[in-house]
């Protein structure tokens, strides 16, 4: 008995504390920070990405790949010095808001860019529209920013999920492939590419014979790969990425289905993964809105001029945080550096033509790009580029979003 | 469905039901022999699996990855016996429940530092 009421002496104690704590935190968010002039001073960028675990190398990528814009640029945005502040976003879906929020709220930057992860993605959307930042997306291709949650200030440099899946769909039927089984992890980004896919191939008279799905991120392919084999299509349309992505094409290769079934998928089933899966990806087309191989003057300039600066190769996702640097610097050049005329910066940037790596583009009515979808064959260790799968493609659609006008 | 896909599949379930029985007979073995409840069993299941993939891609070998990271795996069982598991010998279960599950948090969290939450696979060697 008098234990228990020691315990709950105890706990009284660890409450009131507790909230002394809670207490003096709270007052100090409450504290004023310093007030940042508008016409004068740095512009502050707030790059809120993943520098940690699976996609911390993607995030530094279109970081340095940012900045390497930027200082082509002269180092300035409208002839304004630049100051960054990074946040790790771990890509945590969980902590999305608080981050964009601090970024936003309390460091006051005067542009959000970010992210890679599309779950967190949501998070900085959400706070984006509520406060009218100015937004830039350098890869996240959840379909909501530039569909039903597009915003004037929410601009993206990457793709839609569905948009290079998209022209694969016609490519599929122009090989004479009649009938597919779709395969993909059961989340946003998987979800949207197969729909993007689906909706061209049987546009095109192709048929889908069974969705086969599993849940992210697992890798357990052996049933499903039976499945297939029992099922027998012409092509199997599949959106994996990374590490999984390399154990799916080694998988698929060991069920001996390589070769008899056609694979398809975007991209992201071959980028990056070569070096891994020795020759399980041999011959296997993808469609994506970037090749490495592309050769034209612009792309291979940025290339070397990347390697050079650091060290390390540029991919797709480099050449989406490069154009999101040419986009800022346009927009400001527009408004000579005056980040309060919100207004006229938006409407530069909607009409400027980025001259990137991948080609030409330039925004939808959605702020997504309309660019050209290549395709491209795994040959040896390189995805080579084979071919324009798509011109000047807008999907999905910039009607689906219903933009106020501004 | 045929046959020859039923029993395909199958042989798919066992198989992968085999894997899972290797995990849960050594939980069992150390519950039944040891009398201590290891809620923590598959977080030594994913250090094993972890220094199966790290230690062939070091040595480049798949072999030498076993050799060294089953002596590994069992300097470290050695180690948490005798700092955390010998003082609950005697205690009731709960007591080896609560600390096997904190185990389990801190394992997972300590995964994800070193080693990052990228899928990998371990290249099987050539026959």
């Amino acid at each position: 008995m008098s234990e228990s009421r020691k315990l709950n002496a105890g706990r009284r104690r660890f409450l009131q504390d507790g909230a002394a704590v809670g207490g003096a935190a709270a007052l100090a968010g409450l504290l004023p920070s310093t007030v940042m002039a508008q016409g004068a001073g740095k512009i502050k960028l707030g790059m809120m990405l993943p520098y940690s675990g699976t996609y911390g190398q993607i995030g530094v990528g279109i970081t340095n790949a940012f900045k390497l814009a930027i200082a082509e640029n002269g180092g300035k945005l409208g002839g304004r010095d630049i100051e960054y502040v990074t946040l790790d976003d771990e890509s945590d879906p969980a902590k999305a808001t608080d981050n964009a929020n601090r970024l936003v709220n309390r460091d006051k930057v005067d542009v959000l860019v970010g992210t890679v992860h599309s779950g967190v993605q949501m998070g900085m959307v959400k706070i984006a529209r509520d406060s009218g930042v100015l937004h830039i997306i350098p890869n996240a291709g959840v379909a909501a920013a530039t569909t039903s949650l597009c915003a004037p200030n929410i601009f993206r440099t990457s793709f839609a999920n569905a948009q290079p899946a998209y022209p694969m769909g016609k490519h599929a039927v122009d090989k004479g492939i009649k009938n597919v089984v779709t395969l993909a992890w059961r989340y946003g980004a998987g979800e949207e590419s197969v729909e993007g896919f689906k909706d061209n191939f049987v546009k095109h008279g192709g048929k889908i014979v069974k969705d086969l799905w599993l849940p992210f991120p697992n890798v357990e392919f052996q049933a499903l790969l039976t499945e297939i084999a029992a099922l027998k299509p012409d092509g199997v349309f599949v959106f994996f990425a990374g590490g999984g992505a390399a154990k799916f094409l080694r998988d698929w290769q060991a069920a001996g289905l390589k070769g008899k079934i056609t694979l398809m998928g975007a991209g992201f089933l071959t980028d990056g993964v070569l070096e891994a899966v020795g020759g399980a990806a041999e011959g296997i087309e993808t469609t994506l809105h970037y090749g490495d191989g592309i050769e034209t003057p612009k792309n291979k300039a940025f290339r070397l001029a990347f390697a050079k600066a650091y060290k390390m190769q540029p991919d797709v996702y480099a050449v989406q945080g490069y154009d999101a640097g040419l986009l800022l610097a346009a927009g400001m050049k527009a408004v000579k550096g005056d980040i309060g005329k919100k207004k006229e910066l938006i409407a530069a940037m909607e009409k400027v033509e980025i001259d990137s790596p991948r080609g030409k583009w330039r925004m939808s009515a959605a702020h997504n790009p309309v660019q050209d979808i290549y395709l491209r064959k795994v040959v040896g260790l390189e995805n080579k580029v084979i071919g324009v799968a798509q011109r000047a493609l807008d999907y999905p659609p910039a009607s689906l979003c219903k933009m106020p006008p501004h | 469905m045929s046959f020859e896909t039923f029993l395909i599949q199958l042989l798919n379930g066992v198989q992968y039901g085999l894997l899972l029985f290797l995990v849960a007979s050594g939980l069992t073995l150390v519950f039944g022999i040891m009398g201590v409840i290891n809620l923590a069993h598959g977080s030594f299941y994913m250090v094993g699996a972890y220094l199966a993939w790290s230690l062939s891609e070091r040595f480049g070998n798949l072999w030498a990855a076993i050799a060294v990271g089953v002596v590994l795996a069992v300097l470290l069982g050695m180690l948490l016996e005798w700092l955390l598991i010998k003082k609950l010998y005697t205690r009731d279960h709960l007591y080896q429940v609560l600390l096997t599950y904190g185990l389990i948090l801190v394992f997972e969290e300590l995964r994800s530092v070193i080693w990052a939450d990228d899928v990998h696979g371990v290249q099987v060697p050539p026959c």
